[in-house]
């Protein structure tokens, strides 16, 4: 079934059509005939996109995380003034400028002023870089972990399974924003420990978070915020990727690849995992949002970034001591920011969940070729 | 009959799968000899074991099942080797390579996320029978046309969504022959198939036999297959072999009453008759089975000896043996 057979075009199908049109150019110059050997694939990402595209909510999503994705990477780098220019030790006037307002020297602050006379804008910018790196080291470090354990644990079954699952039942057993502020409140001086034996690591880890060097001394805290979520995230990956293990390692094909000699990893990574990608692509949108969350609940509680850096959370809790006196933009404004990044996630974890699925997509298929007849 | 080399040799076979309802005893001493380069057809109905014992050759049998004694000889050009204590790692060799297996249904047995040249060139690679990729799809190509795969160069880049049944089927056997094995185990390769394709798919594996000395384990319920197929014959009852014998034997006098009911339930189009013949009763459930012959409750020749003791088999003529008290004295 072909794209056009299904849909009537519009503005977003041309534009993803361009999207694909771009990435099979590259591809291409890679590797000479890719496109014409991944025929199908592409067809089958067209009718992705296309169903993507008919869904309002996956399209707010998409709206929602592809901008904070782009403020998160070039925020710092366009941000007027930086995280820790306090202004108002150059003049008072700086302190508490309602959004829009001018400073004494004629500046125009879009977001306002706090009461150290820090921009906002800026703070707001550098703390989507902040929430974006958490989310991602903690997706990168802990979700392979839920996923290898998860898929170990599904696939031999018997004791292995037994003892990975009562493992993970006593992570799952705390609350995970309890468990994870007892390891971020433990943590920090092995972290600091670790980041002064290393100055490379602690060098990337300024840049990405991109902070002062003179700021390194607060990475360990960050860091710990980062390590805390890891290892209180992966369990719940173990679960669902334990359930969809179950079920895949039915399949003939996998008996098939055993009885033509393959190793139980290579049945593991290439032929259950590939098959059980979909829903767990779903799960790391939707949990994106809920480690931005987190992680901003938990600087709120003072325990993961420390001031000067800017992070969501802490500048919400900052604020909220000034809010009763009628400065309101202090939290409201990074509280919103935090709220439309992780509607955003859900909202597009939602729409891929019906995009990812063949079944489910081809009855979103079905439906419009009806009323297109 | 010429003389009998062989190539495998399962003895005195016992799977038992705990289930929640009970202990099924679903092999109970099986035991056969398959010579090299010949057809071995495992016949029985539905669930009396055929697929189990199949399996149980390369230690397959699935959860929960257990192989609780026997020995499976392999007979290497080195020597022999008993299967059921090979460990796991040298075992994985010979799947695949020496052994290898054609599914039921190849839309199943298939990969959906991969093509099936990639499918193809992953067993070649995983037995480092070639050492690069690339060359592995050269050669998938060559296997693709070896099971007479219309237009090879092109259907190694399809995926199995895109390809029908009987081309579905030629992969699987294509994967299955990649590895230049000894023995192929046919699993009903042709009961997802409709009649024409399996005329197509049987003549293919007749053809590659012929060519490369293969020796096949044929499993089906379909005893016209069978006599089309196959070299010798093993008719299983209920987890037990009940007769064994060529073709020949076996069709023209079988000697077993389930063998016999069992050909007379085969329709034959020349003579129109108004009802099928079938079998009294059902198989029995195999977590309580019936002492002594398995067979017994549903057999027309039950004598006392029966329902005490079990029959062994015994050898009633050169090469045809049966399990029933009728033969044995």
């Amino acid at each position: 079934m072909s794209a056009e057979e299904v849909y009537e075009k519009k503005l977003l199908d041309h534009l993803s059509d361009f999207f694909i049109k771009a990435v099979v150019r590259i591809m291409d110059s890679i590797k000479p005939g890719w496109s014409i050997r991944n025929k199908s694939r592409i067809d089958e990402w067209r009718l992705m996109l296309y169903a993507l595209n008919r869904s309002p909510t996956g399209i707010v999503g998409l709206i929602l995380v592809a901008s904070f994705i782009i403020i998160g990477i070039f925020g710092p780098l366009v941000a007027p003034y930086s995280y820790s220019d306090l202004l108002v030790f150059k003049n008072s006037h700086y302190r508490f400028i309602p959004p829009g307002g001018t400073g004494p020297g004629g500046e125009v602050f879009l977001l306002g002023t706090d009461d150290y006379g820090r921009d906002m804008l800026s703070l707001i910018l550098y703390g989507a870089r902040t929430s974006l790196v958490v989310a991602l080291l903690v997706m990168i470090f802990g979700a392979p972990i839920g996923i290898i354990l998860g898929l170990i644990s599904g696939y031999y079954g018997g004791k292995i399974d037994e003892l990975i699952m009562r493992i993970t039942d006593i992570f799952l057993a705390f609350p995970g924003l309890i468990l994870a502020i007892a390891f971020a409140a433990t943590l920090p001086d092995r972290v600091r420990g670790l980041l002064e034996a290393n100055p490379w690591l602690q060098n990337i880890m300024l840049s990405l978070f991109a902070l002062d060097p003179a700021d390194a001394p607060r990475l360990a805290n960050l860091l710990s915020v980062i390590v805390a979520i890891v290892i209180v995230w992966w369990p719940g990956y173990t679960r669902i990727v334990r359930g969809s293990t179950l079920s895949a390692r039915e399949n003939v094909y996998v008996e098939a690849a055993r009885a033509m000699g393959m190793s139980s990893w290579g049945i593991m990574f290439k032929h259950i995992f590939p098959n059980i990608l979909a829903p767990i692509l779903v799960i790391l949108t939707l949990d994106v949002g809920s480690v931005i969350l987190v992680e901003a609940g938990l600087s709120y509680l003072g325990i993961g970034a420390q001031p000067p850096i800017a992070d969501w959370g802490r500048i919400v809790y900052d604020g909220s001591r000034w809010l009763i006196r009628g400065y309101w933009w202090l939290s409201l404004l990074p509280g919103v920011f935090i709220l439309l990044t992780v509607l955003g996630f859900n909202l597009l974890g939602d729409a891929l969940r019906d995009v990812l699925d063949p079944k489910a997509r081809r009855s979103i298929e079905f439906k419009l070729k009806k009323k297109k007849r | 009959m010429e003389m009998c080399k062989p190539i495998l040799e399962v003895r005195d076979l016992y799977v038992n799968f705990y289930t929640y309802a009970g202990i099924v005893k679903a092999i109970d001493g099986v035991s056969f000899t398959v010579c090299e380069g010949e057809t071995f057809c495992l016949v029985g109905e539905t669930g009396c074991g055929k697929t189990v014992t199949s399996r149980a050759i390369t230690r397959l049998v699935p959860e929960p099942g257990r192989i609780e004694k026997g020995e499976v000889i392999y007979y290497t050009p080195y020597g022999k080797i008993n299967l059921l204590e090979l460990p796991e790692e040298k075992l994985r060799e010979i799947r695949g390579k020496e052994i290898a297996y054609i599914f039921q249904d190849p839309a199943a047995a298939l990969d959906p996320l991969y093509t099936i040249g990639y499918q193809i060139a992953e067993t070649m690679v995983e037995h480092k029978t070639v050492s690069k990729w690339k060359e592995a799809f050269i050669k998938a190509v060559e296997v693709l046309r070896s099971v007479l795969m219309p237009d090879p160069e092109k259907r190694v880049k399809a995926y199995p969504h895109e390809l029908s049944g009987g081309m579905k089927q030629r992969s699987v056997i294509g994967i299955g022959l990649s590895n230049q094995p000894r023995i192929i185990i046919a699993d009903e390769p042709t009961s997802y198939l409709d009649v024409t394709i399996q005329a197509q798919i049987m003549d293919l594996l007749r053809k590659l036999k012929k060519e490369r000395k293969l020796t096949i384990i044929l499993i089906t319920h379909n005893m016209g297959l069978v006599a089309e197929m196959c070299d010798r014959v093993a008719v299983m009852y209920a987890g037990n072999i009940v007769e064994l014998g060529t073709v020949e034997q076996v069709f023209k006098n079988p000697l077993h009453p389930y063998t016999k009911g069992l050909l007379r339930a085969v329709p034959n189009p020349l003579t129109k008759i108004e009802k099928l013949e079938a079998i009294p009763g059902t198989v029995p459930n195999l977590i309580y089975p019936p002492p002594g012959c398995r067979f017994h409750p549903r057999c027309s020749y039950t004598m006392d000896i029966c329902k005490r003791e079990k029959p062994r088999l015994v050898e009633v003529e050169p090469g045809h043996h049966v399990a029933c008290w009728l033969y044995s004295r």
